[in-house]
């Protein structure tokens, strides 16, 4: 998998586009920037009044309001609306999720989407991470809980967010806008180098 | 920029999340194949268009993605309320309160 990042990233390079020398490897700044590990991701969508099944199909108590985040071992459940979740498993375990939830098929109707693949997740880690994403996202991050995530804008491109701590963010990002939010993260985390080169003189 | 009040985030939140999604209330004929070519046209295109409250929908497409409605002053901008799709219009005497 670590293969397809780079591929996504040099992407432009790929395919011999001129912006293709502005790929980049070198992400150092005060925010530590960092792809997580890749997992199996799913998007339920279900009845809330079937909520219960679906969290004893698997096997984590998934949250009931939108923004809820919860996460035990390998196992995690963002709630992104009303009927609307995003599940997420060890690599290993995809097969066991997408059986075990079509098992739970006939008892409780849903959909369950299998997007491993479609978006990537990014670390981001640092005292002055919600300065760097205060940059291009419209929305006001100090008012997410933390423990809590949520569907929003991050320089016009949809991302995911969730807050682990003050100083912890996961961003999610589909494949295709990556190379652009990739970009746009290294520049801010360069104007941070910036601003403290300037407080210091 | 205009912040919206999403009915099922519960939140208070930029304009850039949202996206406008027609008037609002505009129930699709159960058989359309029962009206008449003027009263189709009708539904499809013809739209109040008021100066002052406007009865529309918005949707949180960059946050739950849920369709829900509102009321905006399209003199102003200003938006009243937002309630859930389904729920009834507010009464005149509600929006005269919001209003104030």
């Amino acid at each position: 998998m670590t293969q397809t990042i780079s591929n996504t990233l040099n992407m432009m390079t790929k395919i011999g586009h001129p912006a293709g020398s502005q790929a980049i490897a070198d992400m150092k700044g005060p925010v530590d920037i960092a792809f997580n590990e890749t997992c199996a991701r799913f998007n339920l969508r279900i009845d809330p009044a079937n909520l219960a099944k679906a969290s004893k199909t698997f096997g984590l108590d998934i949250p009931a309001s939108i923004h809820g985040y919860a996460k035990d071992g390998g196992r995690s459940a963002l709630c992104l609306g009303p009927d609307d979740w995003n599940i997420y498993g060890d690599e290993a375990d995809k097969d066991a999720i997408a059986k075990a939830f079509a098992d739970l098929y006939a008892d409780a109707a849903h959909s369950l989407s299998d997007i491993s693949d479609r978006q990537l997740s990014i670390s981001l880690k640092g005292a002055q991470v919600a300065d760097l994403l205060a940059m291009a996202c419209p929305r006001d991050l100090s008012q997410l809980a933390v423990g809590s995530g949520t569907r929003t804008l991050f320089d016009s491109v949809e991302v995911l967010l969730i807050k682990h701590s003050d100083e912890h963010f996961e961003m999610e990002v589909w494949r295709s806008f990556l190379p652009h939010v990739w970009a746009m993260l290294q520049l801010g985390n360069q104007e941070l180098v910036i601003d403290e080169v300037l407080n210091k003189a | 920029m205009l912040m919206i009040h999403c009915p099922h985030c519960e939140e208070t939140l930029p304009e850039l999340e949202f996206a406008y999604a027609g008037e609002a209330h505009i129930d699709r004929p159960v058989k359309p194949s029962d009206l008449s070519d003027e009263e189709w046209r009708d539904f499809l295109f013809i739209r109040s268009n008021p100066r002052g409250q406007h009865f529309e929908r918005w949707r949180h497409v960059h946050g739950c993605a849920r369709f829900f409605n509102a009321v905006r002053d399209t003199v102003s901008d200003q938006f009243l309320t937002t309630y859930k799709s389904g729920l009834p219009r507010p009464t005149e005497d509600e929006l005269k309160e919001l209003a104030r």
